[in-house]
């Protein structure tokens, strides 16, 4: 549907009055085309999980720098985020003290629903609840980074779509059916109807950590465009995490979005590996694949790959795409274009859905 | 004045002044019946062969605001009960959206009065029990986004942090986490429900609460001495409160025959080697015969109006409420056999001597007042108080 983009695919009005600097030999070095850019195509990120960490350590603000974890207000600012998809994933081991792991994860998804909006309400100036392409694209005229509710865990369904149906009411957009009974080897006739549920309520698929085979069952069945929230390629690395180049093609056919994380242990310890491992999602997905999810948001020692230890590192890395010869128009894409697009397409698939002609 | 033209007086001013009903377990009946299958039970029509409730009967009995019940089985406990309270508050989104012309979602007074004004019936939610939140101030939380605007504290059992009225006593009333759940409530907006917990409780959540509570379904013990009743003394607490007893119809509480009956009823059960609650086809087959031999007692209209009466006289008429418990209970007064039976109530307490002013008060204006009032205790409260995440 590019058609329907919301961004033209180049830099906007604002670039042109960026000052220029002096001397007719010298052009804006990387650096500040990348802030140019992102001045106006912002990072619309697809994992962080920030949530998590607060509610474990609740003693931080956000809107001060502090070492004890990666993710604040200013260096998100710095970084040029302007959406953020906060992960409300629950570790499998769910709340501490329980013996039966996995009997809270309801109430645990639902206490990190509830932290994520107390986290929105509580920074006004700088977060904005979305719950829609539309609300992306307000907040970021507004100047705030657009904060979308989601993946909860797929497992949290415990087999109930009424679930479902109530963590969208509750706001949440993603979904990741990882490690749910639904989608593993096969997709069950359950796991079809939550597809199908999902793409009724423009709930995005996030398929993060399904295995090849149920990471392409499930880009198959759904109508709407999937995205995996935070990876990178397995061709470049063969961590289990990293997605090989059969699901980053399904993902393309599925006109869904590969982002890529931040993360040494699987792109390798350097901002340019990182570089590299966009390069190879672009080639296989396409330059209308590709995205970027760092997966921020933990507290140290998580081992992120050198100039990209926090969210104030997206300007290097988009100065180091430039200068590999990315065209601005593939960069807006990689940062704000495609992700509003798949939101923007799951929403049409869901009125489609509710229409009675589009059945 | 004859009964006919008591019942036109009774019509007459439900058509004015509706009844908010506190309780209504159609949601657990739908889900047991058919699994939430509404096409099944499609209550725009006659549903008498299934159901206490449908639509005709509801305008058939001037219900104009209904609390549906989101109850869980109380012997649901964690994920399960929470799952399940979210498929219950599904289902009355599912009914309201396929009924648009009849019922409307009420979240706040406002709603209950926009609804009366548009001919709509009000539909709000209860959750029974505070299994339904697993222990969670943030699933308290997402009760209250979802659209609950009352949680009982307790079902028939126990909980971590409550007594109920109907099981051993445990904490002696409400633990400290029990208090805080309370003082949550009020900072959301969520009124407190005292049906179904024991005195203890009901004595500690008043002490705690800031705002109004209700009894969404509960009569007076001094008029039958049954633990789901509420004790003089914690009614004569309700006009400090605001607070608002809705009194119930169910039969083995409010009839001290029945109650005796359903004793010896239940202990024939046990005597069997069954547990009183079984319907398994067996119990139900015992129950039949014990029922032949012994003539189960019926309440009647009157029976409820002597409890209105005793609880006008503890309370005050500020405070009094209807709590039918329809779909949630399997016997019911004659003359208040399903919803259509609100009028014969009304015209009974006309007969009585209640006034308009009194009756209107009664059906009506007490229910949405307490939970205006809890609105504004909650914008007060949380102008001030961020959200608990107190734990157990």
């Amino acid at each position: 549907m590019a058609d329907l983009q919301d961004e033209p695919h180049s830099v906007g009005v604002g670039a042109e009055d960026l000052p220029v600097p002096a001397g007719p030999e010298t052009k804006a070095s990387a650096l500040d085309r990348a802030a140019a850019l992102l001045s106006v195509h912002p990072v619309a990120d697809g994992c962080n999980t920030l949530v998590w960490t607060l509610r474990q350590s609740p003693y931080h603000d956000i809107e001060t720098p502090d070492a004890g974890v990666d993710t604040d207000i200013p260096r998100l600012r710095a970084g040029g985020v302007g959406a953020q998809f906060w992960s409300l994933l629950v570790p499998p081991q769910g709340r501490a003290g329980e013996d039966e792991a996995g009997d809270q994860v309801v109430s645990d998804t639902l206490e990190q629903i509830d932290a994520a909006l107390t986290l929105v309400r509580r920074y006004p100036d700088s977060l904005r609840l979305a719950l829609s392409a539309d609300d992306m694209a307000d907040a970021r005229n507004r100047g705030r980074i657009a904060s979308f509710l989601g993946p909860v865990p797929g497992r949290a369904l415990a087999g109930s779509l009424g679930a479902l149906r109530a963590f969208h009411a509750l706001g949440v957009r993603i979904l990741a059916p990882a490690g749910a009974p639904w989608a593993q080897e096969t997709l069950t006739a359950f796991g079809h109807e939550v597809v199908h549920e999902a793409n009724r309520l423009a709930i995005l698929l996030d398929l993060t950590g399904c295995e090849p085979a149920a990471a392409r069952r499930l880009a198959g069945a759904s109508k709407a465009p999937v995205i995996i929230s935070n990876t990178a390629a397995a061709a470049l690395n063969p961590h289990p995490g990293n997605v090989p180049d059969e699901v980053l093609l399904a993902v393309r056919e599925a006109n869904g979005l590969v982002m890529v994380t931040f993360d040494s242990a699987r792109t390798g310890d350097s901002l340019h590996a990182v570089a590299d491992h966009l390069d190879h999602v672009r080639a296989v997905a396409g330059p209308e694949g590709v995205g970027l999810g760092a997966a921020f948001g933990a507290e140290p020692p998580v081992v992120r790959p050198s100039g990209l230890t926090d969210p104030s590192g997206y300007p290097r890395l988009i100065a180091e795409l430039l200068d590999r010869g990315w065209p601005e128009s593939d960069l807006a894409l990689l940062t704000w274009g495609n992700a509003q697009r798949v939101i923007r397409d799951a929403e049409f698939t869901a009125r489609r859905k509710a229409s009675p002609a589009g059945v | 004045m004859s009964a006919a033209q008591r019942l036109a007086e009774a019509r007459e001013l439900l058509a004015e002044h509706p009844v908010v009903d506190g309780h209504n377990d159609l949601p657990w009946a739908l889900r047991q019946q058919v699994r939430y299958d509404l096409a099944q039970r499609d209550i725009a029509g006659d549903q008498s062969a299934h159901l206490h409730t449908d639509i005709p009967r509801l305008r058939a009995g001037g219900v104009g605001a209904q609390f549906w019940s989101v109850y869980v089985r109380s012997d649901y406990a964690g994920d399960e009960a929470v799952s399940a309270t979210l498929e219950q508050i599904d289902a009355v989104a599912q009914l309201i959206d396929r009924y648009p012309g009849d019922l409307v979602r009420a979240l706040t007074a406002d709603d209950m009065e926009e609804a009366r004004a548009a001919g709509r019936i009000a539909s709000l939610m209860g959750a029974e029990g505070g299994h339904s939140i697993n222990n969670s101030l943030a699933t308290l939380r997402a009760l209250h986004r979802l659209g609950v605007r009352y949680m009982t504290l307790t079902h028939n059992d126990n909980i971590d942090w409550a007594d109920s009225a109907t099981d051993e006593p445990r904490h002696g009333g409400l633990t400290g986490f029990g208090r805080e759940v309370v003082r949550e409530m009020n900072r959301v907006g969520m009124l407190v429900d005292l049906s179904h917990v024991a005195a203890t409780t009901m004595r500690d959540a008043l002490a705690v609460s800031v705002a109004p509570v209700v009894f969404s379904h509960s009569s007076a013990r001094a008029v039958c001495d049954h633990p789901r009743n509420i004790p003089d003394d914690v009614l004569a607490l309700l006009p400090a409160n605001g607070g608002v007893a809705m009194a119930t119809f169910v039969p083995k509480f409010i009839l001290p025959a029945a109650v005796e009956w359903t004793l010896a009823a239940d202990e024939n059960l046990r005597a069997h080697g069954f547990h009183h609650l079984d319907t398994t086809p067996e119990a139900m087959a015992l129950h039949r015969a014990f029922e032949e031999a012994s003539p189960r007692p019926v309440a009647t209209a009157a029976t409820v109006a002597d409890h209105l009466d005793h609880m006008r006289e503890v309370a005050g008429v500020d405070h009094i409420g209807i709590g039918g418990d329809y779909d949630g209970t399997a016997f019911t007064p004659s003359g208040l056999d399903d919803v259509a039976g609100y009028p014969n109530l009304v015209a009974e307490l006309l007969a009585r001597g209640w006034s308009r002013a009194d009756l209107a008060k009664l059906t009506w204006s007490n229910a949405v007042r307490a939970l205006r009032d809890a609105e504004a205790v909650a914008r007060e409260l949380s102008a001030t108080r961020g959200p608990s995440n107190a734990v157990i």
